[in-house]
């Protein structure tokens, strides 16, 4: 299957900036291009950040896809609370959604404190420790490098997912049209929720039927009073790194985000390292979807925004209760089992993986094993694999060469 | 068809300790064995790697398969344990309280390696001590 990120090649000049970042080892440089190794690569973006060629293409939907609907519903991320530091800001918001074609804005933030509700009663039923499941990242990561760790992870779906299901109920009976005349998009903070929705990562398929990136919809804030919005106080909170562990029992929330923190805490998780934490929020980007790649708010004023907004909103329990009963519980999880993947496999047969294990060790003693990355792999080792398996060859070690002529 | 490989250790390493599990963890992945399985192993040779940080003069890990087996090696220069029997008790500890309070040193090394691993055997002197875990490849 085609990625759904891909280079431009006219822009790409193989500067290796994209694959020393990547922390999967998921791109190689042939030929003077990066190249994405679909398969290992776990939605982080942080090789479209670090792109100063903009280089990375990124596909996502049409415009025209909405004439295909009597209704159009777009589903605010999380993120634009990063944005919006009150109700005049976030009414702007809606107008320039309302703008673009959309008929309704769905605001997630009643779903999410209802969902943090679920979580908070979902993890007293027994003493592991679970991470939350909200960053597809996260869950990726996991299913590479930990997949032990496959049975802590929340069951709970991805919030737009099941704010999809609920907008599709709630909208059809209000317009009384089928559901499947509504058109349910969202607009994507991240590289990760793009992806998820585009492959249904932990479902056969989507609610969300479109995508569009945040910094292609906004780009810069503006203020309206004429719209009438209602947020859920403490849901907003959930935008941001840290939102779980202020709302709830801090002595049992461990929160962190950043892909590499990320790997550090479920490398203590699997050591079993990490006592007396009950719950691991954890979010790939730095600040959590208030600093998702696509944002266009500095994740730190992002984060700021959101703790303003929080203040000067009132708590409104009949809000977040509209959101309480339209599905049952089954509908708030996942519906298909998150698996256990391994790209990484040498081999099918284990004798045979020990026969190609065996001539990498051989192949990188030959190599400078300082890690230049400059043949085009993210590390001697990285070449020494990639040899074995035929994608490259030892004269692509500059190092190496310049050896030979001297 | 046996594979070989070995890493140094040093002593009060703490910046990259770990590493060498990782190293190992990477290592596993690669020849496909089952999760679980890796875990058990990885457990171990973690716990095996920090005692070497902490408690010795440094050392090295060693990872051998040989045939169905897997076996990992810790070797170290010194001191010795001077009561392996003590060593081996859950919650026994020697660790100084600088090490406990960076989180190690809670007495479970040993009892976690022996626990993780289908075969351990243990030697001691005042001049090193090898600590020997083999499993049966699942």
């Amino acid at each position: 299957m085609k990625h759904l990120v891909d280079i431009h090649v006219d822009r790409c000049i193989g500067c290796t900036r994209c694959m020393r970042v990547c922390p999967t080892e998921a791109i190689r440089i042939k030929n003077e291009k990066a190249l994405l190794i679909k398969e290992r690569c776990i939605f982080c973006g942080n090789c479209i950040l670090n792109c100063h060629k903009s280089a990375y293409k990124v596909y996502s939907d049409s415009f025209a896809n909405l004439n295909k609907h009597k209704v159009n519903v777009v589903i605010l991320p999380s993120a634009i609370y990063g944005m919006t530091k009150n109700m005049k800001e976030l009414g702007g918001i809606y107008q320039i959604l309302y703008d673009y074609g959309f008929d309704e804005v769905f605001d997630l933030s009643g779903v999410v404190e209802l969902l943090s509700q679920k979580i908070t009663e979902y993890i007293k039923q027994s003493d592991k420790t679970y991470i939350l499941s909200q960053c597809p990242t996260v869950i990726r990561l996991i299913q590479l490098k930990y997949p032990s760790l496959l049975s802590n992870l929340l069951p709970f779906d991805f919030p737009y997912e099941i704010g999809a299901k609920i907008a599709r109920k709630k909208l059809s009976q209000k317009y009384q049209i089928k559901e499947e005349d509504i058109g349910i998009s969202y607009i994507s903070e991240c590289l990760s929720n793009f992806i998820a929705i585009k492959e249904g990562l932990g479902k056969k398929k989507s609610n969300v039927d479109y995508v569009f990136l945040f910094n292609d919809l906004f780009r810069n804030s503006i203020d309206s009073d004429q719209i009438n919005t209602s947020v859920a106080k403490n849901g907003i909170q959930f935008s941001k790194a840290g939102g779980f562990e202020y709302l709830s029992n801090k002595n049992e929330v461990l929160s962190v985000d950043g892909v590499k923190e990320l790997d550090e805490i479920l490398e203590r998780i699997y050591l079993n390292r990490l006592d007396n934490v009950k719950l691991v929020e954890a979010y790939s980007c730095i600040g959590g979807c208030v600093g998702g790649n696509f944002t266009i708010e500095n994740t730190f004023v992002a984060k700021w925004k959101v703790n303003q907004f929080h203040q000067t909103i009132d708590e409104s329990i009949e809000y977040v209760n509209q959101f309480r009963h339209v599905l049952n519980s089954r509908d708030w999880m996942f519906t298909s089992e998150v698996e256990a993947l391994s790209p990484y496999k040498l081999s099918e047969n284990i004798n045979q993986s020990i026969v190609k294990m065996n001539q990498i060790n051989q192949i990188l003693k030959q190599l400078p094993n300082i890690d230049c990355c400059a043949c085009g792999s993210p590390s001697c080792r990285a070449l020494a694999e990639d040899v074995v398996n035929h994608e490259k060859t030892l004269d692509d070690c500059y190092i190496l060469k310049r050896g030979d002529e001297t | 068809m046996n594979i070989d490989f070995e890493i140094n250790i040093y002593h009060e390493d703490y910046h990259n300790a770990g590493s060498a599990s990782s190293e190992i963890k990477k290592y596993l992945t690669q020849l496909g064995l089952n999760p679980k399985f890796i875990r058990k192993i990885v457990i171990s040779s973690y716990e095996a790697e920090m005692n070497i940080v902490i408690h010795s003069l440094g050392g090295k890990l060693k990872l051998d398969i040989i045939g169905n087996h897997i076996i990992l090696t810790s070797i170290d220069k010194g001191p010795g344990i001077r009561d392996i029997k003590m060593a081996l008790t859950e919650g026994f500890s020697t660790a100084s309280k600088k090490v406990r309070e960076m989180g190690f040193g809670a007495g479970m090394g040993l009892p976690n390696m022996k626990k993780n691993s289908d075969k351990f055997e243990i030697k001691s002197s005042p001049k090193g001590t090898i600590v020997r875990l083999s499993w049966v490849i699942e």
